[in-house]
C-alpha cells in the first residue's frame, strides 16, 4: 500500500480524490491547507505527493521547495486551476514531476499517479 | 424676557424637528436602496465559476501596497497570508515607513531579502528611499520590501506606487486580515462594467475577539469589549447601509484606506495620496472623482458588499475618541479642499447629493447635537425645560436610533450573516440599546473636539501632528 | 426644578400639545417598525438554521452517493439512482441543493467523469425541473437554469435561449451566450451575429474560457468579426485571431495598426507580437511619437518580445526625457537585452536623473 499525501483545500475535490485513490488502493492522507501539510510532512514519509499550488497559509511554491529540500525523491503532482506557462513553468523549474490543472479527469489522475508510483 | 425665550425655543424646535426629519429620511431612502442593492448583488452571484477567471490570461495583475509602521509584532505572518491569496498574479510591496522597531530584520531572515537595483521615478513626490528588496527564494518571488525614510501613511502608499510594476493596486493595512478570495471579488467592478472604473471597494469587518490564526480568520466572534461591539454595528450600518446606497447611485465618497483597489494611472494623474489631511483615503477618491468629472470622462466606481477585509478597530476609549477626532478632521479638511463641488451641479450626483450629504449629516451632525444640548443646558438654566416635552423628544430620537441599528442588523442577517451564534444577536440588541446612551456622547463629542483642533491648528494646516502608523486605530467608516 | 406637570400624569392624548403628540406618534412608529425588524431578524435566522441543516444533510448524503456513483465500479446504479430518486428528490430544496453540487463537481472534473455526470442529471429527472426554471420569468432564476442547460449540454429548442441573448440584464446575457458556444457542434460564436449589447472583459473571459475548454469543434475563423458593429467584440476576435494561431488573418490585423481607437489599436500590437508578425515593428516603431501613452507602452513590449536592441534604440530615441514611465520601461527592456551591462544602466539612470531633479 502507497502513502499519498493530498494536500487541497476545495472540500469537493478532496472528497473525490480520498474516493478514487483509496479504491485504487492508497493509503490516503488529507491536509486542508499548507501548514496542517508542513505538520504531516514532518511526521510521516510519503510516496507520493498531489498538491494545489493556492492555499491557505502556505503558499504551493514554499511547500514545494520545502519538499524538494527534505525528501527530494518523493514524486509531487501539481492540481492546479492555472493553465499560465510561466506559473507550469515555474513548477516544473522548481522540480515537479507533473502538472494536472483543473476541471480534471480522475481516471487519468489515477493513472499518472500509479505511473510515478511505479517508477519509484 | 420669558416671551423672548419661549419664541426662540419655538423656532429652534422647528429647526430641530426639520433637521431631525430629514436626516431620517435620509437614512430610509439609503434603507431601501441599500436592501435593493444588497438583494441585486446576491442574485448576481448566485452561480460563480471561478475556475475560469483564475485561467484567464485577462485577469489584470495587481499590485498589493501595504505600509508597514512598526508593525514588527505580527509582520511576517501578515506578509505571509497576503502572499497566500487567491489571485493568478500579483505581486506584494510592503513599505516600510520608518520603523524604529526590528520590522525590517524580521522580513529580512524569513524572506531571505536581498537589495535589488530597481528602476523607479517619483510620479508623486515622497520622502527618500533607503532600499528595495527582493526575496532569494523563488517561492516569494512576487514580494518587494521598500525601506524609506518616515513620512506617514500617504507617503508610504504614494511610495509603493512610484515603484509597484502593475496598473491596477489595491491599497491595504498590513495588519487587516483579507478573505482567501478577497482580490478576485475587488477586481469584478473593474471588469464587469460598460464604463472606465477607476476604483473599487470593499466591506470592513471588525475582528477583534475573532479567533485569527497566522493571518486568517478561523472563527468570527462578537468582540466581548462593549466599544467594539458597538463598532460592530456601527460598520453594519456604515457598510451594509450607507455605502451600499452610495454605490447604487454611484455617489460613493469614501472607499476605506484599509481596504481599496485603484486603477493607478488615474491615481498618478490625481496626483496621489494627499500628505496634508488625516483623511487621505477620503481625499484620494474625492480627487480622482472631481477629476474626472472635469475632464467629462464616462467612469464610476465600484462597491462589493462581500466580508472582505477584517480589522482591529479601537478597544478603549481613549483610542476611539483620537480616532474620531481624527476622522472629523479628515471629513472637515476634504470637504474644505473640495468645497467648489457643494451644490455645483457640474459634479452631478457628487455635488447635488454626495457633498451636501457629507457636509450637513456627517460633519455638521455631531455639531448641531452639540447646540442642542448646549441650548437644552441654557433652557434648563433658565428654567425654561419642558420635562415631558423633553422626555418625549428624547424618546423619539432613541427609539430611532435603535431602529436604525435593528435595521442595519437585518441586512446583515439577510445578506452575509457572519455571526453565526444565536446569542450573538440578542447581545447585539442589547448593544444597541446601550450605544445611544453610553457611546453615542463619548463620540460626538469626539467630532465636536475634533473641529475644535481643526480651528486651533488652523496655521499647521500643512503640519498636522500625524498619529503615524502604530495607531491602531486608523481605519475610517463612513 | 421639575415642572410640576408632570406630577398630572396620567393625561389624555388630546390635552398635550402637538410637539409631544407628534413625538409621541414617532416613538411608536419607530419602535414597531424595530420589533417588525426584529421579529424578521429572529425568523430569518430560524429559517437559515433550519434550511441549513438540510442543505448540509442532502450535501453530505450527495458527496457520498456522487463519488461511489463515480468510481465505485460494485455500484449498482439503477437501483441506487431510483432509490435516490424516491427518497431524496422530494422537496424543492433538495433538488436545488442537488443541481448546485452535481454542477460543483462538474465544474471541477472533465473526462469520463464529466459525461457521467450529466448521464446522471439526465436520469435523475433533473432537467425537467431545470425547464421549470428557466420559464420561471425571474431573470435570476432564468439565468441559473441557463447555467444548468449550458454546463451539462443539455439542448433545448435555440429560440428558447435565443430571446435572452439580449436581455437587459447582463448577467442572462452571459449565460445564453455560454449556452450556444458551449452546446455548438460548430460555429460556436454564431451569437456574436446576434449580439447588440457591448461585451464586457468579464463575459469575454467566459468566452474564451468556454472555447478552450468546452467547445470541442473546429476553431471558428475569428476574422469574420473584425467589422461587427460593437468594438467589444471587434477587441475580442483580434485577441483570439492570436489566441488560436490563426497566422492567415495577420494581413486582416494590419489596418488596425492605424485604427483611431486605441483598444483596437493596442489589441492589434498586442496580437500581432503575439503571432510573431516579422513585418509589425517596421509598421509601429517609425510612427511611435505619435501615439498615445498607452500604445507607447504597448510598443516597448513589443520591441521587447519580438525586437532587437536596435529596435529598441530606434524607439528611444522617440521617447521625451520627461516620459518616465516609458523611459524606466525602456532601461528595463534594455537590461533585459544586455545582461552583462544591468549595472551600468541602472547607475546611468539614476544619474540622469539626479542631474535632471
Amino acid at each position: 500500500m502507497k502513502k499519498i499525501l493530498v494536500i487541497e483545500d476545495n472540500p469537493m475535490v478532496i472528497k473525490s480524490l480520498e474516493f478514487k485513490l483509496t479504491k485504487d488502493g492508497n493509503d490516503v492522507m488529507i491536509a486542508h491547507d499548507g501548514r496542517e501539510a508542513m505538520k504531516l510532512l514532518k511526521d510521516n514519509a510519503f510516496d507520493l505527493i498531489l498538491t494545489d499550488l493556492m492555499l491557505p497559509f502556505v503558499t504551493g511554491n514554499e511547500l514545494i521547495s520545502y519538499i524538494k529540500k527534505n525528501t527530494p525523491k518523493t514524486p509531487i503532482i501539481v492540481l492546479s486551476t492555472s493553465t499560465q506557462e510561466n506559473i507550469i513553468m515555474d513548477a516544473f523549474n522548481m522540480g515537479v514531476d507533473d502538472f494536472i490543472t483543473k476541471p480534471f479527469s480522475p481516471n487519468e489522475l489515477s493513472l499518472r499517479v500509479r505511473r510515478l508510483l511505479s517508477k519509484n | 424676557m420669558g416671551s423672548v425665550l419661549s419664541q426662540f425655543t419655538e423656532i429652534a424646535s422647528w429647526l430641530f424637528l426639520i433637521y431631525g426629519s430629514i436626516i431620517s429620511s435620509g437614512y430610509l431612502f439609503t434603507a431601501i436602496y441599500s436592501l435593493i442593492e444588497i438583494r441585486d448583488y446576491k442574485r448576481r452571484n448566485n452561480f460563480e465559476d471561478d475556475i475560469a477567471l483564475l485561467q484567464s490570461l485577462n485577469l489584470p495583475a495587481i499590485s498589493i501596497l501595504a505600509p508597514a509602521f512598526n508593525e514588527g509584532l505580527n509582520i511576517v505572518e501578515n506578509v505571509r497570508s497576503l502572499l497566500t491569496i487567491n489571485y493568478p498574479s500579483f505581486e506584494i510591496v510592503i513599505i516600510n515607513d520608518g520603523s524604529s522597531d526590528n520590522s525590517m530584520e524580521l522580513l529580512f531572515a524569513e524572506y531571505e531579502l536581498e537589495k535589488k537595483d530597481i528602476l523607479y521615478h517619483n510620479f508623486v513626490e515622497t520622502k527618500d528611499i533607503k532600499g528595495i528588496y527582493k526575496s532569494k527564494n523563488k517561492a516569494f518571488k512576487n514580494l518587494t520590501v521598500v525601506d524609506k525614510e518616515n513620512g506617514g501613511k500617504a507617503d508610504a502608499l504614494n511610495t509603493g506606487i512610484n515603484i509597484c510594476q502593475n496598473s491596477v493596486i489595491c491599497c491595504i493595512d498590513v495588519d487587516c486580515i483579507l478573505e482567501n478570495d478577497a482580490m478576485l471579488k475587488l477586481i469584478k467592478p473593474f471588469l464587469n462594467n460598460g464604463n472606465k472604473v477607476i476604483a473599487s471597494g470593499g466591506v470592513i469587518r471588525v475582528a477583534n475577539s475573532c479567533v485569527i490564526e497566522d493571518g486568517r480568520i478561523i472563527e468570527v466572534k462578537l468582540p466581548d469589549s462593549f466599544v467594539a461591539r458597538v463598532q460592530v454595528l456601527e460598520y453594519f450600518r456604515a457598510f451594509l447601509m450607507g455605502r451600499m446606497a452610495w454605490s447604487r447611485v454611484d455617489g460613493l465618497l469614501l472607499i476605506s484606506g484599509a481596504f481599496g483597489m485603484f486603477d493607478k494611472q488615474i491615481v498618478i494623474e490625481a496626483g496621489g495620496y494627499n500628505t496634508n489631511t488625516v483623511g487621505e483615503d477620503m481625499e484620494l477618491l474625492v480627487r480622482m472623482r472631481r477629476m474626472m468629472q472635469e475632464r467629462k470622462i464616462p467612469y464610476t466606481v465600484g462597491f462589493v458588499p462581500d466580508p472582505l477585509c477584517w480589522t482591529e478597530v479601537p478597544q478603549t476609549w481613549k483610542v476611539l475618541q483620537r480616532q474620531r477626532n481624527r476622522w472629523t478632521r479628515g471629513t472637515a479638511e476634504t470637504l474644505w479642499m473640495h468645497k467648489k463641488m457643494m451644490f455645483n451641479p457640474k459634479y452631478k450626483i457628487l455635488g447635488m447629493l454626495s457633498t451636501p450629504f457629507w457636509f450637513f449629516f456627517e460633519w455638521l451632525a455631531p455639531l448641531i447635537e452639540f447646540t442642542g444640548i448646549l441650548f437644552f443646558i441654557i433652557l434648563f438654566i433658565f428654567g425654561q425645560v419642558s420635562w415631558e416635552v423633553f422626555l418625549t423628544f428624547f424618546l423619539a430620537v432613541y427609539s430611532f436610533a435603535i431602529l436604525f441599528s435593528v435595521t442595519a442588523l437585518f441586512f446583515e442577517e439577510y445578506s452575509f450573516q457572519q455571526y453565526k451564534k444565536p446569542s450573538y444577536i440578542i447581545r447585539l440588541i442589547g448593544t444597541a440599546m446601550l450605544e445611544p446612551i453610553i457611546y453615542h456622547p463619548i463620540v460626538m463629542w469626539s467630532a465636536v473636539m475634533g473641529n475644535f483642533d481643526l480651528l486651533r491648528g488652523k496655521n499647521s494646516w500643512g503640519v498636522m501632528s500625524r498619529s503615524g502608523l502604530s495607531n491602531p486605530s486608523k481605519k475610517k467608516k463612513g | 426644578m421639575f415642572n410640576k406637570d408632570i406630577f398630572s400624569f396620567p393625561f389624555t392624548l388630546d390635552s398635550l400639545p402637538w410637539i409631544m403628540k407628534l413625538n409621541i406618534l414617532f416613538v411608536i412608529f419607530f419602535l414597531s417598525l424595530a420589533v417588525i425588524f426584529f421579529i424578521s431578524i429572529i425568523w430569518i435566522r430560524i429559517f437559515k438554521i433550519y434550511r441549513n441543516e438540510k442543505k448540509n444533510k442532502q450535501q453530505t448524503l450527495l458527496i457520498e452517493f456522487l463519488n461511489s456513483y463515480l468510481f465505485d465500479e460494485d455500484f449498482d446504479k439503477e437501483l441506487e439512482i431510483k432509490t435516490f430518486k424516491e427518497n431524496h428528490l422530494k422537496t424543492k430544496l433538495e433538488i436545488k441543493v442537488t443541481i448546485k453540487e452535481i454542477l460543483h463537481f462538474h465544474e471541477n472534473l472533465k473526462g469520463e467523469s464529466a459525461r457521467d455526470l450529466e448521464t446522471l442529471f439526465n436520469k435523475l429527472d433533473l432537467v425537467e425541473f431545470t425547464l421549470l426554471d428557466l420559464d420561471d420569468g425571474r431573470w435570476f432564476t432564468t439565468a441559473r437554469a441557463i447555467n444548468a442547460l449550458s454546463e451539462l449540454s443539455i439542448e433545448v429548442p435555440n429560440d428558447k435561449i435565443e430571446t435572452y441573448l439580449n436581455e437587459s440584464r447582463n448577467e442572462v446575457r452571459q449565460q445564453s451566450q455560454l449556452y450556444f458556444l458551449k452546446l455548438a457542434k460548430e460555429q460556436p460564436l454564431k451569437f456574436l451575429d446576434k449580439t447588440v449589447r457591448p461585451l464586457t472583459t468579464w463575459q469575454q473571459i467566459y468566452i474564451e474560457n468556454a472555447l478552450k475548454n468546452f467547445y470541442k469543434g473546429p476553431a471558428p475563423d475569428f476574422s469574420q468579426w473584425l467589422y461587427h458593429d460593437l468594438t467589444s467584440v471587434v477587441e475580442f476576435s483580434i485577441r483570439m485571431i492570436a489566441r488560436y494561431n490563426q497566422f492567415e488573418n495577420i494581413p486582416k490585423l494590419i489596418p488596425f495598426l492605424k485604427s483611431e481607437n486605441d483598444t483596437l489599436k493596442c489589441e492589434a500590437i498586442t496580437s500581432l507580437t503575439n503571432l510573431e508578425d516579422t513585418g509589425l515593428l517596421e509598421l509601429i516603431i517609425p510612427n511611435f511619437i505619435n501615439n498615445s501613452r498607452t500604445i507607447k507602452l504597448k510598443i516597448l513590449d513589443a520591441v521587447e518580445q519580438i525586437g532587437d536592441y536596435e529596435d529598441l534604440k530606434r524607439v528611444g530615441e522617440q521617447i521625451k526625457p520627461t516620459e518616465w514611465e516609458l523611459r524606466i520601461k525602456y532601461h528595463n527592456i534594455e537590461q533585459g537585452f544586455l545582461p552583462e551591462k544591468k549595472e551600468l544602466i541602472y547607475s546611468q539612470f539614476m544619474l540622469e536623473k539626479r542631474s535632471e531633479i
